[in-house]
């Protein structure tokens, strides 16, 4: 039976998610430095849209469930890109003191972490 | 054709079928953008803090997780078999492929489990008295909290998409689906893969990139 | 509708006209409440001084108002009860693609809406609507859990209706319904229903952000154990701001059904409405930051969020010429549904124009958190949906129940309810550019002639919908018969009023885009 092409297709599409795994898995022991998380990223996106494509049978799917996953997925770029592109560029403020922009290194530099007050409720 | 199937509004199965499926891509968008803001948090804060991000990442366990990830795509690749079984009108084969998933499904929860088991034991307990013994003062348990809410969101996911994958197993024993309708079969499948989609986003962020 | 009666007949229907009306009773009662928290507001800011109720109380007051007026009236008033009602008749459907999906999400609100009541009556919460941390999570004494529990409750019910409004636009279509040919009522809630889509998720997982960070004290937004405050609006505005346009796309879907119907006229431009209306949902999701200018953002974020969010008036100034433009050499019929599109028009104006300029950086560092901000919104969502929220229950009174309401008297009151909504909000851009700060109890004593001038239209407002409730459930069950008093084109008119079990005794002809009017006079 997996002589069918649509087994074929499937059986293809796992031998190349167990191989991007098995990638992913190898390249992050290599020193990429930052383009490391860019790499990752890259395959594990490769590996969702195969995923997509043929095991969610998005290929062959009517036209309207293309731009159904495209939109959100170039929000999520948006909302991610947006988000951690303030926290990037906070020191880049002019004419603000960077202690203060950063609360996460702030809270660490002033060392005084007293616990909030019990709550009530 | 089994009577019952077909619901108000629709005139035939395959409008129905085509709503259905149309839903459930409605859902998965919804989905996307529910993990999307842990995304953003994490994106945020490996953004200011790049070291203390890396030591979290380093105090999971990179075996245990590159494991689960393999079993999530095997587990996922069952499901689509299962799916083109009962396309082709074999039932048997399809409850097969359905309950192997699940299976894998609760392995990968069993595995999930003893993780977080084993953090505990550490001491990675997220919450006040993690920052108290926090070397990196605040940074690592920042790490663990979104961890903790991440995986543990998706862990959710995977016991609703396990629970859904036995009833359609039943449901296609029993003669409920068949070839001349397989849509619900289909909907639990692309639940099913989302929830593996979505893992292979988590395995870089909180095991590799250490 | 009414082909079955008792109250068993009603909780179990999967009728979307009932499920509507069922909305609407439970809406009507969030207006209220939050309406009656408002106008607790409004007379404690009579005086400079604080002397009825006390700071706390007034910030639970401000929060509660916000929380009943936006989560359990505002979001589900327009898409849930008339769009519910409409949208498959106006697009020739026998129903909503999933009915049960449809009558559960009118429980998840109810259920969602329950929580949220317990924990006014309880004792309310006083973190602002926001819930911003580490208040919310660290140091507020209020019922910040069963609220925020409430709202994630109600947010599924928000996915669930916009789930199901676009499966049925996509898939229950009469023939010959093309997209272009679909009413812009229709276009409206579909662009709706995508935000609550793909907007209410973040909210949920922010809800649950707060509630495990409140229990379990994880600090993700705690800057005392190295969080970051500023993410957590991020992730809250990218609903919030969005969930503005789920309040008011679906206002403007009806003012362009109305002023085609009472211009008889076809609008200006179908398709720049129709286009505008996606834009606007797809735009209002890059334009969240706009919140937080002066919350520790940086620069360039500020500088790209000031950009964007101008794009959003452009699509809205596309709308605005549009029914405008139509109006001009139209053979308007000044009917009250068309009364409160005018005041729509002029009140909605002002409000989007001072939007405009507060994504102007420089300018928003002046209004921040001031009156200017709170009068802004409000003329968006008070003067602009509830308007058209108003001028829709005229509009369709006699197609949803088969009857009228009483003309002199619901002028009377649409002239209140305008009067007042601008001397309320009208006092309270003034009073924010003078530099009153807002959710304040009491104030330096230079301010207390607009706070009077905001009550005193508060009254005048608050007069005019008591009169209008008064007078439409009255008109529900005792209104003189009325089947179509407009002569509409819209093609919900072209069953008969109130619709039958299945909307259609005949299935809708489609021949062309409704309201074109130049078919039955040509020029």
């Amino acid at each position: 039976m997996t002589r069918e092409p649509d087994h074929r297709r499937l059986l293809g599409t796992f031998v190349a998610l167990l191989v991007l795994t098995s990638a992913t898995w190898g390249l992050s022991t290599l020193p990429l430095g930052s383009f490391q998380v860019a790499v990752a990223l890259a395959i594990a996106l490769a590996k969702a849209t195969l995923v997509a494509l043929f095991f969610m049978h998005l290929a062959e799917a009517p036209r309207v469930f293309g731009p159904l996953l495209a939109v959100p997925l170039a929000l999520v770029v948006i909302f991610v890109g947006l988000t951690a592109a303030d926290v990037a560029t906070r020191g880049a403020t002019p004419g603000r003191a960077d202690a203060s922009q950063e609360p996460l290194r702030a809270a660490r530099l002033d060392g005084s972490r007293a616990p909030p007050p019990p709550l009530r409720q | 054709m089994r009577s019952g199937r077909l619901h108000a509004p629709y005139a035939d199965l395959a409008q129905q079928g085509h709503a259905a499926r149309l839903g459930m891509w409605v859902v998965i968008a919804s989905e996307i953008l529910l993990f999307s803001a842990l995304f953003a948090l994490y994106a945020g804060y490996r953004m200011a803090e790049p070291d203390v991000i890396r030591a979290g990442a380093r105090r999971t366990s990179l075996g245990l997780g590159t494991t689960m990830t393999y079993i999530l795509v095997t587990s996922s690749f069952f499901v689509a078999m299962g799916v083109a079984a009962l396309r082709r009108g074999v039932r048997r084969a399809c409850v097969a492929w359905l309950l192997a998933a699940a299976a894998s499904g609760v392995v990968f929860l069993g595995l999930k489990a003893t993780e977080y088991h084993e953090h505990l034991a550490h001491g990675l307990a997220p919450g006040s008295h993690f920052a108290a013994a926090d070397p990196t003062g605040g940074g690592l348990g920042l790490f663990f909290a979104l961890y903790y809410v991440a995986t543990g969101l998706h862990a959710l996911h995977v016991l609703a998409g396990v629970i859904v994958l036995a009833i359609l197993a039943l449901g296609v024993w029993r003669g409920r689906w068949d070839a001349a309708y397989t849509a619900p079969v289909e909907l639990g499948g692309l639940y099913w893969h989302l929830v593996d989609a979505i893992w292979l986003f988590l395995w870089p962020l909180f095991y590799l990139l250490r | 509708m009414n082909a079955s009666y008792g109250l068993k007949s009603w909780l179990l229907t999967k009728d979307h006209k009932r499920i509507g009306l069922l909305y609407l009773a439970t809406i009507t009662l969030f207006f209220f409440l939050g309406g009656a928290f408002a106008t607790l507001i409004r007379v404690e800011l009579l005086t400079p001084q604080g002397d009825l109720v006390s700071s706390e109380t007034y910030n639970k007051l401000f929060t509660m108002h916000a929380v009943a007026m936006i989560f359990f009236f505002m979001i589900p008033s327009i898409p849930a009860v008339l769009g519910n009602f409409f949208l498959p008749i106006m697009i020739g459907a026998r129903d909503l693609a999933f009915p049960k999906i449809n009558l559960l999400s009118w429980y998840l609100l109810v259920i969602g809406g329950l929580f949220s009541l317990f924990a006014m009556i309880a004792g309310g919460v006083d973190t602002g609507w926001t819930f911003y941390t580490p208040y919310s999570t660290a140091y507020s004494n209020s019922w910040v859990i069963a609220t925020a529990l409430g709202i994630f409750i109600a947010g599924f019910s928000s996915i669930l209706t916009g789930l199901n409004f676009v499966v049925t636009v996509h898939t229950m279509r009469a023939p010959g319904m093309t997209w272009f040919r679909m009413p812009l009522f229709v276009w409206s809630n579909y662009a709706t229903s995508l935000i609550q889509i793909l907007g209410t998720p973040v909210l949920a997982v922010t809800i649950v952000l707060v509630f495990v960070e409140r229990v379990f004290h994880l600090g993700i937004f705690d800057p005392a154990r190295g969080g970051d405050p500023v993410l957590f609006q991020h992730l809250f505005w990218f609903y919030s701001h969005p969930a503005v346009y789920i309040m008011v796309l679906p206002a403007m879907g009806v003012i362009s059904e109305l002023v085609a119907a009472f211009a008889r006229k076809n609008l200006l431009s179908y398709t720049a409405v129709a286009v505008s209306t996606i834009g606007i949902a797809l735009v209002g999701f890059l334009t969240w930051g706009h919140h937080m200018f002066t919350a520790g953002m940086s620069g360039f974020d500020v500088a790209i969020f000031g950009l964007l969010s101008m794009l959003v008036a452009i699509f809205s100034a596309i709308k605005v010429f549009v029914w405008v433009g139509t109006l001009y050499g139209g053979s308007i019929a000044l009917e009250v549904p068309m009364l409160y599109a005018l005041s729509f028009l002029f009140l909605f104006s002002v409000g989007g124009m001072t939007g405009v300029a507060l994504a102007s950086t420089s300018l928003d560092l002046h209004w921040h958190d001031t009156y200017f901000v709170v009068g802004h919104f409000h003329l968006i969502m008070v003067s602009g949906t509830l308007t058209a929220l108003l001028a829709a229950w005229h509009y369709w009174l006699p197609k949803m129940f088969g009857r009228m309401y009483p003309r002199r008297v619901a002028v009377v009151a649409w002239a209140l309810v305008t009067a007042g909504l601008a001397a309320t909000f009208l006092a309270q851009l003034a009073l924010g550019n003078a530099g009153m700060p807002r959710r304040y109890a009491t104030y330096p004593a230079r301010f207390e002639a607009l706070h009077v001038a905001s009550t005193l239209g508060s009254w005048v407002l608050a007069a005019g919908l008591f009169l209008t409730l008064a007078y439409l459930v009255r008109a529900i069950f005792r209104g003189p018969a009325a089947a179509d008093p407009w002569g509409s084109l819209g093609f919900e008119w072209r069953t008969t009023s109130p619709p039958p079990a299945h909307n259609w005794d005949e299935p809708l002809a489609v021949d062309g885009a409704p309201h074109e009017y130049w078919r039955e006079d040509p020029p």
